[in-house]
């Protein structure tokens, strides 16, 4: 029996599935709003009535038509049991049929072949009108009575005929409507199926609907797209399409003229460009060595690595706490004064980018030491300078949260700082992770390896500063934002990025079974919360802030919508402000109190909730004799990257089902946070590393939550206190206690964050705190002689 | 309608000439040329002493100087009137420095440090009855002083003009003089191994001779000890010259109270202008003075200095409606020397009916019975007008007994004088810090009679106190409020009731009636609001709100739910007070755990009856397996015993007092908090809900089953 199959689309592999399943939505969109399917539904009520449905939608019937002798009517009749649905040339005369009337199917009755006109079968009638909608065009009604034919009555003659005539003609009509690659897909059905109906023409059309697709891939510059298509039209049709033959001539000329063109920008000194045009090159044709050849000697000479990032940075801050492409982009560009390094049994271990630091036994002093080899341009007085500025409410650097710890600062030698603290304090160094601009200084020691060398729309390129000592070591990273995670996946598949900086935690998974990719995990994850920003009453109120809490299924946002996994490992809800760590026995954990458990979602207790402030609201109105405050739309910042936005819109529709109306807002590109924007809500995602100290840089003074609230201010002011780890220990886990009460954020989820690297760079560790953070030894791969890229 | 400002009627200004005419006729005939030794206050012009200094870069000849001096004079006295009895001079060579490093600079020991006094020896048979001056004229024979101080006084003496009877002392001092070829300090060692038994050097050095010497006034008219027992204020004028023209500065020093004014500026670039800017500057540096008459908790009769002599209301020495005062407390010993001179902190007081010599004031203090206290002959209330220079204060929160520590995250509020709506200012930094600006101050005061009244009335009328709106306000910006049950309400501050709220004092009577308690303040009966028009009684006569003419602010302090302090305030008087406040750390630390507790005690409740409430509906839906479900829902939830077992564990935590000890009062609201936190817990949680429940739904199917069927 023979099925109607649906075209193969001629598409890149990945691809198919998603196209064939969007092209039955398209049929779908054309049945339900096509004017011919109106037209045809016009016709078939025609035929069977004003008030009947199309023929196919109808119980099988047969058709009967008396001759005038008996009465000239047309009667429907449950289909008559003709053996094989054949009926006699002749019947005997005087013989009678039985048959059974639709309108009184309780009866039988009997007619006599002689008082029969003409007898219509169901599936005929079903043909003929196939056959009349084909020849009118309407080819949606074509189709849907040919496919029914086709399952219910494969045996009708003529049937594969009329199959290969609607094939046919359908492809012509879409070729003129420009429907390139559903023409392709349906003449090459037609091919395969019947190789003898019309060849000629139908291999004219083939020649020149892939043609026309050819051109459209080149004339997009996606080779990639186009070779594919001529390597399997080749494999397909052997040498029989003459249009495979000239495209293969003409993208041969295209690679050497690509070739030549990235010879030229090399020579000229524009690797940017001329990468580009050897990716070309090589997209063309991969396995070529001289392509390869030109491609790696570009790399030679300029090294350089094309990173895609969802978050492209306005600022630079290597110790961001909440601003990812800052902490990213700054670890590039210049050195904090005090760096975090690891992650240690007591807190981070941290470093002084300008030499040694030292903490005293007894916790009150701080010493650090010069690199001896920076005495000629630094001296210890111009760094104690800047680290007393600090505690300088005058001035622009004053850092509350250092000067109140920070008692002196003395220079007892040209290259020893020492700072007395006001009082013990077990990590103290955790404050001192400053941008340092030492105006004295010739040259910036804070520098990082890398400048920014310019910034177009979409890309931030960044030049080593002094030329490489490592051969391969990249001079040049080339930074490209994408708010659209699937096309940087893409990207990277296809070889025009070598690192993907934050993976949405869904692609990781898929990606992770690509062999030519890596997926590696951050070492430390970061903590997503929404932090109240406005003054709007009913933010401020604890028992509203909950009730939010209450009306969000935090479980299977994180699960469903963003992770893609319920593996703890990817993320996980949490309760308060500090990462949980993988588990107790995890050092980042030291803050996290797990006797408080994550708000449940109760969407019941939130209306409760919301009700209760509601009244409360009036009445303390009617009291003051004041107007009832009015609800208003909440507004829900969040920074341009795509997790984040999920997220946002993810809580807001569940807010929703309990009342509360609120809407999204997007901040400008690289920001997170924006004072020319109005929100009430700040969807921030903090790398809450330290958390010691980095509580106090959320919620502190300059701090992007700092909190009015006296509970939180003074929990804070005790952490300050704090002389032991012990104690340290104590006072956060009461923190978090008192952060899930009183909720001054509204904690979300923890997410391990995870990046991916191509095949073509190596070098970069297993968990990095940051992308960049051991760059010094990243190493591009040159392409060998057997390298298969990545198309 | 009275007019509170309208002091000029005619026969008011008669008899005060009048009387005037007739203390002056008084006193010629008594032949006292003392005229004010014994003074009529009100009648008693100010006695001013104006010290000019030039900086080096003005050249000038005597004459000029004389000239100017005179110009100056008299434009003070046409400023002044009769309410000023003024003598302009250059300023005494021994404050040259002083006047070099600038005016602001200037304390009462730098002041003082460089004049000389009598100095003998305590032990020594020679000294040990001298106590006065005149005793040591008439005993002793010689007096040793240095060389360089005798230079000084005799030039001093030379070129300073007094009375007779001053310059007769002068001489006679002079005269037993004995040059002495040591240095001050040699005669100070001389004094201290009683070689020496009476000798005259400057005061740095005496001070270090306290314990074996004693020190008698010298009646040097050029010398500040002089002026503190002969003259009523004292304006130290320094002129200097800048690219941008000449700058007056001016600072002035209450004789009587020692206590000096804030350096007022003035500029001129025209030379000739120079006499007018001194007057300006000095008009600008001058307090008006009034003394306190009779005390109330919030009012103040009030009587001012010169006020008989003032016939125009634009003279400087005139108060008006709107002028803030601030109190001074002076106690004298039984020698007359001061044992007290203070600022009273926190406590101001503000014009608000005055007919030229009596005033009517209302009183706002941080303490309670600020101005009230013994009456005697020695202790003198006065209340000298403010002058604010600065745009902002600076006020630091610090426990009380160790400056040390700060209160950091207090919220601080302003209250409208007029209106009473609260406002808040922010919140105490890490360092106990909030910077207030002048714009945070009260515009009008409303005198405190109508204010009672109204109170008075809006309590009839049954409309709300604007006590509620801290709480409101906190809730909304200090992100305070509690999902429990609040107290707050029992903790807000109140309005200015009996006394007010205690706040802290430097002085050791003040201190015992620190800041107050929660729920003490809130049993406080204060004004409600004024600034209702439909509240004003009818019997009362309308009298509009007084428009301030200094910045006054009524402060609170807030720390979680409870009010530390009340703090009225200048703004811009000084750059930074200091209000020492008890310690409410504990207590705090408590509340926020409190607080949280009562949340989840508010959502436990919640969850319970919405559950049982959907059992009941499931069960009369003939539902009985979804309503069982939901009953073990409720038996799922934290049970009484449980969440009473969390609050005996967190009680012991907050009152655990190891490391740390906890304040009686402290301690007190902390036991008060739990006491309401068990109190609902038990009101709210120990039924067994579930069991009800199950019994109830037990009968009624029973009740179901032994109806009889029809």
């Amino acid at each position: 029996m023979m099925a109607l199959r649906f075209p193969r689309f001629l598409q890149p592999v990945r691809c198919r599935a998603a196209l064939i399943v969007g092209m039955c939505l398209l049929l779908c969109q054309i049945l339900s709003d096509s004017p011919v399917l109106a037209q045809s539904k016009s016709n078939a009520s025609a035929t069977a009535g004003a008030s009947e449905l199309p023929l196919i939608d109808q119980p099988p019937f047969d058709l009967i038509r008396l001759n005038d002798a008996a009465g000239g009517r047309a009667v429907k009749i449950a289909p008559i049991p003709l053996p094989n649905r054949m009926i006699k040339p002749s019947p005997v005369a005087g013989k009678k049929i039985e048959v059974i009337l639709l309108s009184h199917e309780d009866r039988r009755y009997e007619i006599a072949w002689s008082d029969i006109a003409q007898l219509e079968l169901y599936e005929l009638m079903i043909y003929d009108e196939a056959v009349r909608k084909l020849k009118e065009k309407d080819f949606v009604t074509a189709f849907q009575n040919l496919s029914f034919l086709m399952r219910k009555y494969p045996e009708i003659v003529g049937l594969e005929r009329l199959r290969e005539e609607f094939l046919f003609n359908s492809a012509m009509t879409m070729f003129a409507s420009g429907r390139f690659t559903q023409t392709l897909a349906t003449l090459e059905e037609l091919y395969k199926t019947a190789p003898g109906y019309q060849p000629d023409s139908v291999l004219n059309g083939l020649n020149r609907v892939s043609d026309s697709i050819i051109k459209q891939y080149i004339d997009k510059n996606d080779f990639i797209s186009a070779r594919a298509m001529l390597e399997r039209l080749r494999n397909d049709f052997s040498d029989k399409l003459s249009s495979v033959r000239a495209w293969r001539a003409k993208l041969q000329s295209l690679a050497a003229q690509k070739k030549q063109e990235a010879v030229k920008l090399m020579e000229a000194g524009d690797y940017r460009n001329a990468r580009r045009a050897s990716l070309a090159m090589l997209s063309i044709f991969p396995a070529e060595a001289e392509a390869k050849e030109v491609f790696n000697e570009i790399n030679r000479r300029h090294p350089m690595v094309r990173v895609g990032v969802m978050q492209s940075s306005s600022e630079l801050d290597p110790a961001s706490l909440t601003n990812w492409p800052a902490r990213r982009c700054g670890a590039l560009i210049e050195k904090p004064l005090v760096e975090f390094l690891e992650t240690g049994a007591e807190g981070g271990r941290y470093g002084f980018s300008l030499g040694l630091i030292r903490h005293s036994d007894d916790r009150q002093e701080l010493t650090l030491e010069l690199e001896p080899s920076l005495a000629g341009s630094l001296d210890a007085f111009t760094v104690a300078q800047s680290i007393f500025q600090r505690t300088d409410p005058q001035h622009a650097d004053y850092d509350p949260s250092w000067a109140a710890i920070a008692h002196t600062v003395s220079v007892p030698s040209p290259t020893t700082i020492r700072v007395r603290l006001q009082r013990p304090n077990v990590l103290p160094q955790a404050l001192m992770q400053w941008k340092c601009q030492l105006a004295s200084t010739p040259t910036n020691p804070f520098d990082g390896s890398f400048r920014q060398v310019d910034s177009v729309e979409n890309e931030n390129a960044f030049q080593l500063r002094q030329p490489p000592t490592e051969r391969d070591a990249p001079i040049e990273i080339i930074e490209i934002f994408y708010d659209d995670p699937k096309s940087a996946v893409n990207d990277l598949l296809k070889g025009e990025l070598e690192v993907l900086d934050q993976l949405f935690p869904a692609d990781a998974t898929r990606l992770a079974n690509n062999a030519k990719i890596q997926v590696g995990s951050y070492a430390l994850p970061t903590v997503h919360m929404l932090v109240p920003v406005s003054e709007y009453e009913f933010l401020a109120d604890q028992r509203f802030r909950r009730a939010l809490m209450y009306a969000s299924d935090r479980e299977s946002i994180l699960n469903e919508e963003l992770l893609g996994s319920t593996s703890s490992n990817d993320g996980r809800i949490i309760s308060g402000p500090f990462p949980s760590g993988i588990d107790s026995s995890d050092p980042l954990s030291y803050a996290y109190n797990s006797a408080v458990k994550p708000i449940e979602f109760e969407p019941r207790l939130s209306k409760l909730l919301l009700f209760m402030v509601d009244q409360d609201f009036a009445e303390k109105a009617e009291k003051l004799g004041k107007p009832v405050p009015q609800k208003r739309k909440i507004v829900v910042a969040t920074p341009d990257f795509e997790l984040a936005q999920v997220a946002v819109q993810a809580i807001i529709q569940q807010w929703a089902l309990v009342g509360i109306d609120a809407e999204m807002v997007i901040l400008p590109r690289g920001k997170v946070t924006d004072i020319n924007t109005q929100y009430d809500l700040l969807y921030v995602t903090a790398s809450m590393w330290e958390p010691l100290t980095d509580i106090e840089r959320l919620f502190g003074e300059q701090g992007i939550a700092r909190s009015n609230n006296p509970y939180i201010i003074q929990a804070l002011a005790r952490l300050r206190s704090a002389r032991n780890w012990r104690e340290v220990r104590t006072y956060l886990q009461d923190m978090h206690q008192l952060v899930d009460y009183h909720l001054p954020v509204l904690p979300l989820w923890q997410i391990a964050d995870r990046f991916a690297v191509a095949s073509s760079l190596a070098g970069l560790s297993d968990k990095p705190l940051t992308l960049y953070q051991n760059i010094a030894a990243w190493r591009i791969n040159h392409l060998t002689a057997d390298t298969v890229t990545r198309q | 309608m009275i007019n509170c400002s309208s002091v000029d009627l005619p026969i008011v200004r008669a008899i005060r000439v009048s009387a005037f005419f007739l203390m002056l006729l008084a006193a010629m005939i008594s032949g006292n040329s003392h005229v004010f030794g014994q003074q009529v206050w009100e009648f008693a012009p100010y006695r001013v002493q104006v010290w000019i200094a030039f900086d080096a870069s003005l050249q000038s000849d005597d004459e000029s100087q004389v000239r100017l001096l005179g110009s100056i004079n008299n434009q003070l006295h046409a400023a002044f009137r009769a309410a000023w009895s003024v003598d302009t001079r250059l300023a005494p060579h021994h404050l040259d420095s002083l006047y070099a490093r600038g005016l602001h600079t200037a304390g009462l020991p730098e002041l003082v440090s460089n004049e000389i006094e009598l100095v003998l020896h305590k032990d020594s048979e020679e000294t040990d009855a001298i106590r006065t001056f005149e005793a040591a004229l008439e005993r002793l024979d010689a007096i040793a002083i240095s060389t360089r101080e005798l230079t000084k006084l005799t030039e001093a003496k030379k070129n300073w003009r007094t009375d007779a009877k001053t310059q007769e002392l002068v001489e006679k001092l002079c005269s037993k003089c004995v040059a002495d070829k040591g240095t001050d300090n040699e005669l100070a060692i001389g004094l201290e191994n009683k070689s020496i038994s009476a000798a005259i050097i400057p005061r740095a050095i005496s001070r270090k001779l306290e314990k074996s010497t004693r020190s008698v006034f010298l009646p040097l008219p050029w010398q500040t000890e002089f002026l503190y027992r002969e003259v009523d204020k004292t304006f130290f004028v320094a002129v200097r010259e800048t690219i941008d023209g000449l700058i007056v500065d001016a600072r002035e020093l209450d004789c009587p109270m020692r206590l000096l004014g804030p350096v007022i500026s003035r500029s001129t670039s025209d030379p000739a202008f120079l006499s007018y800017c001194v007057r300006d500057a000095i008009v600008g540096a001058f307090a008006p003075v009034a003394r306190a008459e009779q005390f109330e908790t919030r009012t103040a009769k009030l009587r001012l200095r010169a006020g008989g002599l003032i016939m125009d209301q634009a003279n400087p020495a005139f108060l008006h409606p709107g002028d803030v005062l601030q109190p001074v407390i002076r106690r004298d010993d039984r020698n007359g020397v001061p044992s007290l001179l203070e600022p009273l902190p926190w406590t101001f007081a503000v014009v608000t009916r005055t007919d030229g010599i009596k005033l009517d004031a209302n009183v706002y203090s941080g303490i309670r019975g600020a101005l009230q206290g013994q009456r005697n002959n020695r202790t003198q209330r006065i209340l000298m007008r403010v002058r604010p220079t600065a745009d902002a204060t600076n006020i630091k929160v610090v426990v009380k007994g160790n400056n040390e520590l700060p209160q950091s995250g207090c919220t601080v509020f302003a209250r409208d004088l007029a209106s009473e709506d609260l406002k808040s200012i922010g919140r105490t930094d890490w360092r106990g810090m909030i910077n207030v600006a002048s714009h945070h101050a009260s515009n009008r005061i409303i005198p405190d009679q109508i204010a009672q009244a109204r109170a008075k009335d809006a309590a009839a009328t049954g409309s709300s106190p604007p006590d509620s709106q801290i709480d409101n306000k906190s809730q909304s910006s200090a992100d305070t409020s509690g999902a429990g049950a609040s107290n707050a309400t029992q903790s807000t501050p109140t309005k200015e009731s009996n006394g007010g709220q205690k706040t802290s004092a430097k002085n050791a009577e003040q201190t015992d009636e620190l800041a107050t308690g929660d729920a003490d303040s809130a049993s406080e009966q204060g004004p409600a609001s004024v600034s209702k028009p439909a509240v004003q009684p009818a019997e009362q006569p309308f009298q509009p709100a007084i428009e301030l003419r200094q910045p006054l602010a009524l402060l609170y302090v807030k720390s979680g739910d409870n009010v530390l302090a009340r703090l009225p305030l200048v703004l811009g008087l000084t750059k930074l007070e200091v209000a020492e406040l008890p310690s409410d750390t504990r207590r705090l630390e408590a509340e926020a755990f409190v607080k949280g507790f009562q949340g989840e005690v508010l959502e436990l409740i919640g969850m319970r009856n919405m559950l049982a409430a959907r059992s009941r509906k499931l069960f009369a839906d003939k539902k009985l397996d979804e309503a069982r479900a939901a009953i073990s829902q409720i038996r799922a939830l934290r049970s009484y015993t449980e969440m009473a077992d969390a609050l005996e564990t967190l009680q012991r935590k907050m009152l655990d007092e190891t490391n740390d000890p906890i304040p009686l009062a402290s301690k007190n609201r902390i036991d008060r908090m739990f006491q309401v936190t068990r109190e609902s817990l038990q009101k709210y949680l120990q039924e067994d809900i579930a069991r009800k429940l199950e019994v109830q739904f037990e009968q009624a199917a029973t009740q179901s089953a032994s109806v009889p069927q029809p």
